[in-house]
């Protein structure tokens, strides 16, 4: 008797939950976005808002791009828009830089960055120089993106890291995500910047789902260029990084916490121009540095980082030297125990970090 | 002793096999690597020796290579073959030497193939008599015998011959001025002039200025007005840095030095730019970025108008020192990407104005897709004013005078009455 009530109950619970029809309000769950989908709303959002941007480059079009990132939009806005190419780097670059100087606002994908080598002539001769060498006449509103940095088992000519060349160059603004929300927001602040940015995708961050906060859900969500996030505060040591690095940082820290070493983690989003206060005035509260990047060493990003702090105030708050961590400073190899030790990883980050604090 | 001995006969018979091979290479190869003194008839002898080998005969008279399928010949084709794709390839290897064999056979004269009139080895490793290479006669480098016709149709009118007059004179007092005051140390860095070649862009920029259009240069521009010429002036001289920084390969219209840029896309929704002009000389015209514009502008169908400013001279190098293709004929380049080509005079100013009128007018209707125009002048001066100019002969820089553009374009004038003669003294007071 009792079971053959439950029976019916139940149904009739659900059946009397719609008949109320109360408004049903859902906590703004965390909705897990990949970093992949992130870069396509952010695109989707700019190309839906202006009919001057469009998409160009390799398998851009029928193929829903080489890593899917601009999947659907082909289908939405259609060939005119969002433009797939043949193999000629120099030459679509080229395309670009012209149509971006008549006034159209192009965004330039290099299937990864090492082909955009092919490339560079156009990106900084001709996009990064214009604006000045022209007095202010001529201005460039380009953006090239791509993946860049160390895939999985891709080996040297696939995995370099040109966060340091780029970086090197003025005229360029040059941007570095980390997660889906860095990745929205920076490439629609990327888009909608009158002046040539490239951003620093990630291959391996694509496909990783992160929390999605409801402010990003929307249209008009910009990250400034030029400011750095500091994702987890503490009070022993700074450490510095950008791109995926960032990830292997907090899992130190999580890891270091239990040991009673609280870490501050700073994402620097962008490269240049580089936010040197909230570096400078973090190292000023904790006194100590490590910096982390997937690039080569010499004249790599942390190099100008710890070059920066000190010729700033902070040096004299430092109470040992600056750290960096940085990947080996050899080709990428092929064999994957070689590979993965020639980025940095968590136990590097954990060991540069208990070096600095004289653990 | 005995170790030193060994090594001995080990050295020996390294250099002997060593010897061997190259020979063996020399043989089959047409390897020019052992040849200090190149002749050519050693071409003539590997390609004799080569087809000699295959019309070798037994002593029965047959040949030993021999294209019937007998059962023989079949019998050792067919081993024991488990793999379909053995037998394919085995068809596709038949198929072919069947074909070049039998053609061979046949008695194709391969004499009179290698004995032409003209053959010139594209790859010398003896230097070429500079005499040999003079560009005195410049007849000979127009092919495009039909040009007349193909632009008779388009007039000409008083006020555009005397604008087209003023803007080459006018150029060129603006480049001798600059080449005093390089002299007089007034202006530094580079300084490319263009003395010599200004039919060109004359030609090309007054089509363009009466619609709009973009226009990317190699060389300097110097379209512009006397107000701004005055302008250009003081900044190169006293160094202000207002308006252009960029020195004075920059002066007016932003420029790549190493060759062209495709400004030409999504025209549609930019619908001020009609069509884009891209000045390329010859010596760029090797540069892989040039054939990747030439096949994306094919592909998209852009409004784009290519000039190649062929003056046969990159600073020292000489076309056919640098280009693989025949003096001259830059423009094939092109029609292996399906564009129309054109070869012009560069230095009648007629010739490419007209036809930059029609091709642009034709590109603006869109009733054309990109289009290549070669043209072939000379420069007077050097490369830029740094350049001692050794390597071209005086010979070769006299007989170009002769066909000085200002001239030419003065004498016609002249001839057909068009303007009285007083009219070139005001010119060049004004």
């Amino acid at each position: 008797m009792a079971a053959v009530s439950g029976l019916v109950r139940r149904p009739l619970r659900e059946v009397s939950g719609l008949l109320k029809r109360r408004f049903h309000w859902t906590a703004p769950a965390a909705l897990q976005v990949t970093v992949r989908d992130a870069i396509n709303q952010g695109m989707d959002e700019e190309l839906e808002r202006d009919e001057k941007v469009f998409l160009l480059g390799e398998e851009v079009a029928q193929y829903d791009g080489a890593y899917k990132v601009s999947r659907g939009l082909w289908k939405k806005y259609g060939d005119k828009r969002i433009i797939d190419t043949p193999i000629s780097e120099m030459g679509f670059a080229g395309i670009a830089v012209g149509a971006a100087m008549a006034g159209l606002r192009p965004i330039c994908e290099f299937m990864t960055f090492n082909f955009s080598m092919q490339a560079i002539d156009q990106v900084i001769n001709s996009a990064a120089k214009t604006y000045y060498m022209s007095g202010g006449l001529q201005s460039v509103p380009i953006v090239f993106r791509g993946p860049n940095g160390a895939s999985a088992g891709v080996a040297a000519q696939h995995s370099q890291c040109f966060a340091a060349w780029y970086g090197h160059c003025p005229g360029l603004k040059v941007v570095s995500p980390w997660n889906s929300e860095d990745a929205k927001g920076l490439i629609k602040s990327a888009i909608r910047d009158n002046n040539p940015v490239v951003v620093l995708e990630n291959e391996l961050m694509y496909g990783v789902p992160f929390e999605f906060p409801p402010e990003a859900q929307s249209k008009d969500f910009l990250i400034p260029i030029g400011k750095a996030k500091i994702e987890r505060q503490g009070t022993h040591i700074t450490v510095v990084s950008h791109s995926r690095p960032v990830g292997h940082c907090l899992e130190a820290a999580a890891v270091l916490s239990k040991e009673g070493v609280e870490c501050e983690v700073i994402n620097m989003r962008t490269i240049r121009p580089m936010d040197m206060e909230t570096i400078e005035a973090s190292v000023m509260k904790t006194n100590h540095l490590v910096t982390v990047e997937g690039g080569w060493p010499q004249f790599g990003v942390g190099a100008e980082i710890c070059a920066r702090i000190m010729e700033g105030p902070a040096f004299n708050f430092l109470d040992a030297p600056a750290v960096r961590v940085t990947g080996a400073d050899v080709p990428m190899p092929y064999a994957k125990i070689l590979e993965d030790n020639s980025i940095p990883q968590v136990k590097d980050i954990i060991f540069a970090i208990k070096k600095t604090l004289n653990i | 002793m005995i170790n030193t001995r060994l090594m001995f006969c080990f050295l020996v018979l390294t250099t002997l096999v060593v010897i061997k091979e190259s020979v063996s290479i020399h043989k089959n190869r047409q390897s020019f690597f052992f040849l200090k003194n190149y002749n050519l008839n050693s071409t003539f002898d590997t390609c004799v020796h080569s087809t000699k080998r295959l019309q070798r005969k037994n002593a029965k008279g047959q040949n030993i290579l021999s294209t019937d399928t007998t059962k023989e010949g079949v019998k050792v084709l067919n081993r024991n073959k488990n793999t379909d794709f053995e037998k394919v390839i085995d068809r596709q290897i038949t198929k072919e030497s069947n074909t070049t064999l039998n053609e061979i056979l046949k008695g194709v004269d391969y004499k009179n193939i290698l004995v032409k009139e003209n053959y010139i080895n594209p790859r010398p490793f003896v230097n070429i008599d500079k005499k040999k290479n003079m560009s005195t006669d410049f007849n000979i480098y127009f092919e495009n015998n039909k040009l007349e016709e193909y632009i008779l149709d388009i007039p000409i009118s008083k006020e555009e011959l005397c604008m087209l007059y003023e803007d080459m004179f006018l150029g060129r007092m603006f480049e001798n001025l600059v080449a005093k005051l390089y002299y007089v140390k007034k202006i530094k860095g580079f300084v490319h002039l263009y003395n010599g070649q200004e039919a060109i862009s004359s030609g090309e920029q007054i089509p363009i200025a009466v619609g709009l259009g973009y226009s990317i240069l190699y060389k300097k521009e110097f379209n512009i007005t006397d107000n701004q010429a005055i302008n250009i002036f003081n900044n190169l001289t006293k160094g202000n840095v207002l308006d252009t920084k960029g020195g004075v390969e920059n002066v007016n219209v932003t420029s790549n030095t190493s060759g062209d840029d495709d400004s030409g896309s999504n025209k549609e929704n930019v619908p001020d730019v009609d069509v884009v002009v891209c000045f390329l000389g010859d010596g760029t015209s090797n540069i892989g970025q040039f054939f990747e514009s030439l096949n994306l502008s094919s592909i998209y169908n852009l409004p784009i108008l290519f000039i190649i400013e062929n003056n046969n001279w990159a600073i020292g190098m000489e076309g056919s020192r640098s280009s693989s293709n025949d003096l001259m004929n830059n423009y094939n380049k092109s029609m292996a990407f399906n564009i129309d080509t054109y070869k012009v005079d560069g230095n009648d100013v007629l010739n490419i104005y007209k036809l930059a009128k029609k091709k642009i007018n034709e590109i603006r209707k869109r009733q054309s897709g990109p289009v290549l125009i070669e043209a072939i002048t000379y420069r007077t001066r050097g490369h830029s004013l740094a350049d001692p100019d050794e390597l071209r002969i005086s010979e070769e820089k006299v007989s170009w005078k002769n066909r000085d553009p200002i001239t030419i374009l003065s004498s016609y004038m002249k001839k057909q009455n068009i303007v009285q003669d007083s009219y070139f003294d005001d010119v060049k007071k004004n």
